[in-house]
């Protein structure tokens, strides 16, 4: 059974994101964005793209640079209203990643950063976004490292295989985020390896995120799929 | 060279041969997932050990090759065994021809080399396109758990050391992220075609530290393209 997902209060724990957090986060996030930005192309000019949870709109303007057209999806309104004031020119939209408001074979890029783990079962995601993507189309997204929601697990005897929710302590305690845990098989499902080519993947260390007992491990990873 | 399998006397080892010989939940996923794919099929195996997963493919493939780097292994293997294509040699350095195996197999072996880069060029080079590479091995969350130094880094390169039967045995493993086992090399050399985790049964071929449970291998099956 899965349960009911992008609950209210699941949704609006991110809008402190918007108005607490855009400064402190400008350093950190730098890291791990501009290693997103590199799996794009150069030129991205008549390319239809979605930022799939794309929050207050930080990433829109760097594809209207590129010269994509552009459309953003987020849960939280509070969020889209910013993005929607930020970035006139994006199209955006206040809908789940469960049930994507767009018909099939509509971007040439679907583009997510940290947003994919905040579901719960990111299986209808992949297959949202493989229905949206058009054929050769690509998915490139960063999300939480399974290792780093395995450690996040707030108690002893944690258990990876176990379905939980897990705090993620972020910005040197300044913010704290609950996430639903999630293993690499359901990233690397059956439905992934069959419907997309894997082109790249890559994990990193966090600077933004917690580091449990002085620890390193990768707090994110990175993952470049095409729609076969 | 590190060998992979350190002992003190020779109890040890009629113990190590106890553990290979248990039928575990990897042997038991790594067969049924092998069964159809070796059936008439020349393969390669990477790593002989005791001997005992080389036996079940010989039961259904056509021709089965087996490398062991260790000579002491290769030894006992192939008193079992008792077969010329069981051979020593290191897993980069492959004595075969380009193209000729239909199926390369790996079961807990690979994190025994240091050349995981060198290992996939040969396993690519050896195998027929469209042939199969199916491995299991220590899952890179296990190794980070299984380090020894404080604090621990996952992306440390270091040998960790897994313990089976309370420390009775002791190997020597070189630790590998999961971004080194998929690398771009490897997607430009295969297609993925099945990844699994889990444990193996009753925590004989591994600890699970601090009370923990986390994965204990991983499984892939590929496709050389």
């Amino acid at each position: 059974m899965v349960k009911k997902t992008n609950k209210k209060e699941d949704i609006t724990q991110y809008n402190d994101f918007a108005d607490k957090f855009s400064d402190i986060q400008a350093q950190d996030i730098q890291n791990y964005r501009q290693r997103m930005y590199n799996q794009l192309p150069k030129d991205m000019t008549g390319l239809t793209v979605l930022d799939m949870g794309c929050g207050y709109g930080i990433d829109l303007p760097h594809f209207l640079s590129l010269g994509a057209n552009i459309y953003g999806l987020d849960a939280s309104e509070e969020l889209i209203a910013i993005a929607k004031k930020n970035t006139p020119k994006a199209h955006v939209v206040n809908a789940s990643f469960q049930k994507i408001p767009f018909s099939e074979n509509t971007f040439d890029w679907v583009y997510s950063n940290y947003a994919l783990q905040t579901v719960e079962d990111v299986d209808v995601v992949f297959q949202e976004v493989h229905r949206i993507l058009k054929p050769k189309g690509h998915f490139v997204y960063l999300a939480t490292h399974p290792l780093r929601q395995l450690l996040e697990k707030n108690k002893q005897g944690k258990d990876y295989y176990k379905k939980e929710v897990v705090n993620s302590v972020l910005f040197d305690g300044k913010m704290t985020i609950k996430e639903p845990a999630h293993m690499m098989t359901e990233y690397l499902n059956n439905f992934v390896i069959r419907n997309f080519n894997i082109i790249h993947y890559e994990e990193h260390f966090d600077p933004s995120a917690e580091k449990i007992r002085g620890q390193t491990y990768p707090g994110f990873m990175l993952f470049h799929l095409m729609k076969r | 060279m590190k060998k992979h399998f350190s002992y003190k006397n020779k109890s040890q080892v009629k113990k190590y041969l106890e553990v290979l010989q248990q039928f575990s939940d990897s042997k038991k996923i790594f067969y049924n997932q092998t069964r159809f794919e070796i059936e008439n099929k020349i393969v390669l195996e990477l790593g002989t050990r005791n001997g005992d997963d080389l036996m079940y493919y010989k039961k259904y493939a056509k021709e089965v090759h087996s490398v062991e780097p260790d000579e002491n292994m290769y030894s006992i293997a192939q008193k079992v065994v008792q077969d010329d294509k069981l051979i020593i040699a290191d897993f980069h350095t492959l004595p075969y021809k380009d193209n000729t195996f239909d199926v390369v197999v790996s079961r807990y072996t690979i994190p025994s080399s240091p050349h995981l880069v060198e290992i996939y060029k040969e396993v690519s080079r050896v195998l027929k396109p469209g042939g199969a590479f199916i491995f299991l091995a220590n899952h890179p969350f296990r190794q980070y758990y299984e380090q020894q130094t404080f604090p621990k880094d996952y992306f440390k390169k270091q040998v960790v050391h897994p313990k089976l039967f309370e420390g009775l045995i002791v190997l020597n493993e070189y630790m590998y992220t999961l971004s080194e086992y998929f690398s771009d090399y490897f997607f430009s050399q295969f297609q993925l075609e099945y990844y699994t985790e889990n444990n193996d049964s009753d925590d004989l071929e591994s600890e699970q530290m601090n009370g923990d449970t986390y994965p204990c291998f991983f499984f892939v099956k590929a496709r050389k393209l």
